[in-house]
């Protein structure tokens, strides 16, 4: 399932070779990088978030490489778990609605510097490119409440106070638009029940 | 014959269809929480759509706009990384197993003193690299290698900030523990927490020390005679200088039994 460079990587990891953390974060520093700043908003915090994530990998490399599961998936959910944690640690600060209103268009930065791996670069701008137009076709009111949810970190009942809706409207927003994603994911080609697998490695 | 109590009985029928996609975005209530995880332990139909709502979550992930990271950041990474390695080597050589093979697999017992040290070390020091020339830490490191070393938990009260906690690690039969808190929080430059330690019931003052970012806090403290001598440890803020008894409320408090 896993790409074979990087299951090779973290098994180096495991064992205690440092330097097999280089080129995992040549493949996926600048994933975990925009993941932590579409989350905390502030490139500082994104920089400590990138910084946790890669000790955490470096810490559950044994058991992960036991497991047998997809670096990114791994990596991308550690990053959405610190990323939170740490807005929610700093809650004094407001999350404010127009935060996270996804903007669509123009989103996607294909910059020009080489990535690590380029094949990887590629599938990784494509899968970002397919899920959001899917997003892109969901009314702006059931993407925001999604996005509050789920990149602020707040509850039904919390984004219901950020937008100023009744609780059950927002319940609703969120459950007609994650169905409508899905069936547009599926339309896509992206088969809903093989999700967590379709890595890479197997779709290329 | 009933082999499922009422509350189970009532989750498997009530399918939680309507929650699923809440709880893949993680926007449930903790109470909503339990109610799904209840039902799908039993229900096989609930756990497949929560599966598809779990992938569907997964790739919204890969929604966030790329963006280039600093150029510094790299660097940051891989010396962050190398400090935690040598941080896990110190761990590994302070809590080595004892009259083992070398290349036995760890005991759980050994496993579990590393992984408290480390998550000792990493309260204390944060993102800084560990210096094994730091007395504290030296001590830390010393503390948990022996055998009959105890870390007792040291919880928040009513009149800490909600994540207050903290660890007292220490030999019963010695006289050195070391105090390592987090959450605590900062106080005016003419205050400091104290640390006390109960004799029957009776409070003996003993070491001050100040917090950091974070509430994060680490104190040797020298008890006057072992430590299994004492029943409680406790903290509180004070004057600068120390109080010979306690005037503010206290914020730390754990039992040192045995």
């Amino acid at each position: 399932m896993q790409r074979d460079e990087d299951a090779q990587l973290v098994t180096r990891l495991a064992g205690g070779d440092e330097t097999a953390l280089e080129p995992l974060y040549e493949h996926y520093g600048k994933l975990v990088f925009s993941l932590a700043l579409r989350i905390v908003h502030d490139s500082a915090t994104a920089e400590e978030v990138t910084q946790e994530v890669f000790v955490r990998l470096w810490r559950s490399a044994a058991s992960f490489a036991a497991e047998r599961g997809s670096v990114q998936t791994w990596l991308l959910r550690i990053t959405h778990n610190l990323a939170l944690n740490e807005i929610r640690r700093r809650q004094s600060r407001p999350v404010a609605a127009d935060h996270f209103d996804w903007t669509v268009e123009g989103t996607l930065l294909v910059d020009s510097r080489q990535d690590g791996d380029p094949a990887l670069a590629a599938w990784l701008r494509e899968r970002a490119a397919s899920i959001q137009h899917a997003l892109a076709q969901l009314p702006e009111a059931q993407r925001k409440a999604i996005a509050l949810a789920f990149f602020g970190g707040l509850s039904q009942a919390e984004v219901a106070a950020a937008l100023g809706e009744p609780l059950g409207t927002v319940k609703s927003r969120i459950r007609v638009g994650m169905q409508r994603l899905r069936d547009l994911l599926l339309a896509d080609g992206i088969d809903a029940h093989s999700l967590e697998a379709s890595t890479y490695e197997n779709e290329r | 014959m009933r082999t499922k109590d009422s509350n189970s009985m009532m989750n498997e029928l009530h399918h939680v269809t309507d929650l699923l996609d809440a709880y893949a975005l993680g926007a449930l209530e903790a109470y909503e929480v339990a109610q799904v995880e209840a039902h799908l332990e039993l229900c096989p139909v609930c756990r497949a759509q929560a599966e598809v709502a779990r992938a569907i979550a997964q790739q919204l992930l890969l929604s966030a706009p790329l963006v280039a990271p600093p150029a510094g950041l790299k660097a940051k990474v891989l010396a962050r990384v190398h400090a935690a390695a040598a941080q896990d080597r110190a761990v590994a050589e302070a809590v080595a197993p004892t009259s083992v093979a070398a290349n036995a697999p760890d005991k759980p017992e050994v496993t579990r003193r590393r992984t408290m040290l480390r998550r000792m070390l990493d309260t204390m020091l944060g993102a800084e690299p560990l210096n094994t020339e730091d007395p504290v830490a030296a001590l830390l490191l010393k503390l948990l290698a022996e055998p009959a070393c105890e870390v007792w938990s040291v919880a928040g009260t009513k009149d800490a900030p909600k994540n207050a906690a903290a660890r007292f690690v220490g030999v019963p039969n010695d006289r050195e523990g070391v105090l390592i808190t987090a959450g605590l929080r900062n106080l005016a430059p003419d205050q400091a927490y104290q640390v006390w330690l109960l004799h029957d019931g009776k409070p003996e003052p003993n070491a001050l020390f100040r917090v950091e970012r974070g509430g994060r806090g680490h104190q040797i403290v020298q008890a006057p005679t072992r430590l299994r001598d004492f029943e409680v440890v406790a903290v509180t803020p004070e004057p600068a200088s120390g109080s010979p008894a306690p005037t503010g409320p206290i914020v730390l408090m754990g039992a040192l039994t045995a």
